[in-house]
C-alpha cells in the first residue's frame, strides 16, 4: 500500500509550501502516469483517510491519468506504451525509453484565503 | 461549523468563487525522497561504500544470500547490513551471527524503506570507509521499486520456487532492477521454473539487466556473484 506514503508525501509537501500562509486548498490537481505502479482509486482512498490537516481538509483530489509513450532507439520513433513490457510495435525491440507515463506531479492547487 | 455554507471549517473563509485562485506548482511528489537519496549517494561515494539494495518477495532467500555473502567476504572487506522488516529483530540477529554489523529498521505498517529512513540509519550504524553496505528491503515486489535509497545498484532476487512469469507480473520492480539474482537453483529439478524464459521476460522489460543464477544454500553459482561484488568494491 505505497499509495499511503505517496498520499502522505503530497500532504506534507503542500503543508511545507503553504504553512505560513492564511489559505486553504480547495482542489489538488495531480498527474499520475499510467506506467507508475500507483492505483488512482487507492491514492484517492488514502488521501481521504489522511486529510485531517485544515489546509487540505476540504480539498478535492483530482487525478489526471497520463498515458504512456515510449521511444524506440532503433526506429527513432515514439509509440504508445501500455505497459513497461511493451515492445516496439514496429521492430519488436524491447526496453523502449519512457518519455511519458512516469509522472507523479502536483500540477496545480486551487486555493482560497481564510 | 461555518454559519454561511455549513461546511466544517470556521466561518471566516471565502464564499465567493472568484476569490479562489489556481497556483501552478508542477512539483514532483517523489522529490523529497530523491533529495535524501542524493545525499545518501554522496555520502556513500565520499566514504567509498559500495551499496546495494536487495529487493524481492518474502521468502526468496534474501537473508540466506546475505549470510553466505558475508561469510565469503568478511575476511577481505568490512560488511554492514541495514535490515528492513515490518516487525522483529530476527534478521539482524542472523546477520550479526554471520559476522557483519547490522541495524534493523522496523517499518511497522510500512511496506518499503525510504531514503529518509536510510539517512538516519547510516548515522546510527557504524560504517567503515571502503566497505560494502547491503540494504535488505521489506519483502515486497511492488512498493519498494518506487523509492530510491541512494544505492549504487538495485538487486532483485527471484527464487525458482516462485513463478517464472514474475517479471511480467511485477514489471515495475524488474524495470527498476540493475541485477536479477535467480536463487534456490538447487530446487530446479523439483519445480516448473524455466530460467531462460524468466530471463527473457526480465530483459523484455529491462534489456540492460545483469543476471546471476545461484543457490545461496548449497553455494552453487556464488562465485560469480561474489566476483561481481569484489569488482565493484575495487572500482569504488
Amino acid at each position: 500500500m505505497h499509495e499511503l506514503s505517496i498520499a502522505s508525501s503530497i500532504i506534507d509537501s503542500l503543508k511545507a509550501k503553504f504553512q505560513d500562509e492564511r489559505l486553504q486548498i480547495t482542489e489538488i490537481n495531480l498527474q499520475v502516469g499510467k506506467l507508475t505502479c500507483l492505483l488512482p482509486e487507492s491514492l484517492q482512498f488514502c488521501f481521504d483517510s489522511l486529510r485531517q490537516d485544515k489546509l487540505v481538509k476540504n480539498a478535492t483530489l483530482k487525478i489526471e491519468t497520463i498515458n504512456g509513450t515510449g521511444f524506440c532507439q532503433e526506429c527513432n520513433e515514439k509509440y504508445p506504451m501500455e505497459a513497461l513490457y511493451t515492445v516496439c510495435p514496429k521492430c519488436q525491440t524491447p526496453g523502449m525509453e519512457i518519455v511519458q507515463g512516469n509522472e507523479l506531479k502536483i500540477k496545480s492547487v486551487e486555493v482560497e484565503d481564510v | 461549523m461555518c454559519d454561511t455554507c455549513g461546511c466544517n471549517t470556521p466561518d471566516n473563509h471565502s464564499h465567493n468563487e472568484h476569490d479562489k485562485r489556481l497556483l501552478e506548482l508542477h512539483e514532483d511528489v517523489m522529490s523529497s525522497n530523491e533529495v535524501y537519496a542524493q545525499q545518501n549517494r554522496e555520502y556513500f561515494n565520499k566514504q567509498k561504500i559500495f551499496t546495494v539494495n536487495l529487493l524481492s518477495s518474502p521468502g526468496s532467500g534474501k537473508t540466506t544470500l546475505l549470510e553466505k555473502t558475508i561469510r565469503l567476504l568478511k575476511n577481505s572487506v568490512s560488511v554492514a547490513v541495514i535490515e528492513g522488516d515490518q516487525q522483529t529483530e530476527l534478521d539482524a540477529d542472523r546477520i550479526r551471527s554471520a559476522g557483519a554489523n547490522a541495524l534493523q529498521i522496523n517499518t511497522g505498517a510500512g511496506c518499503h524503506l525510504d531514503a529518509h529512513q536510510i539517512s538516519h540509519a547510516i548515522k546510527e550504524i557504524e560504517l567503515d570507509s571502503n566497505s560494502l553496505l547491503m540494504i535488505e528491503n521489506v519483502g515486497n515486489l511492488v512498493c519498494p521499486s518506487m523509492f530510491n535509497l541512494g544505492e549504487h545498484f538495485k538487486v532483485v532476487i527471484l527464487s525458482v520456487t516462485e513463478g517464472d512469469d514474475k517479471p511480467l507480473k511485477y514489471p515495475h520492480m524488474f524495470h527498476a532492477a540493475d541485477i536479477v539474482v535467480f536463487n534456490k537453483t538447487d530446487l530446479l529439478p523439483y519445480v516448473d521454473f524455466d530460467i531462460e524464459k524468466s530471463q527473457s521476460y526480465a530483459k523484455q522489460i529491462n534489456p540492460k539487466v545483469i543476471t546471476f543464477e545461484l543457490s545461496a544454500k548449497t553455494g552453487e553459482g556464488m562465485t560469480d556473484w561474489i566476483d561481481w561484488l569484489k569488482l565493484n568494491l575495487t572500482n569504488k
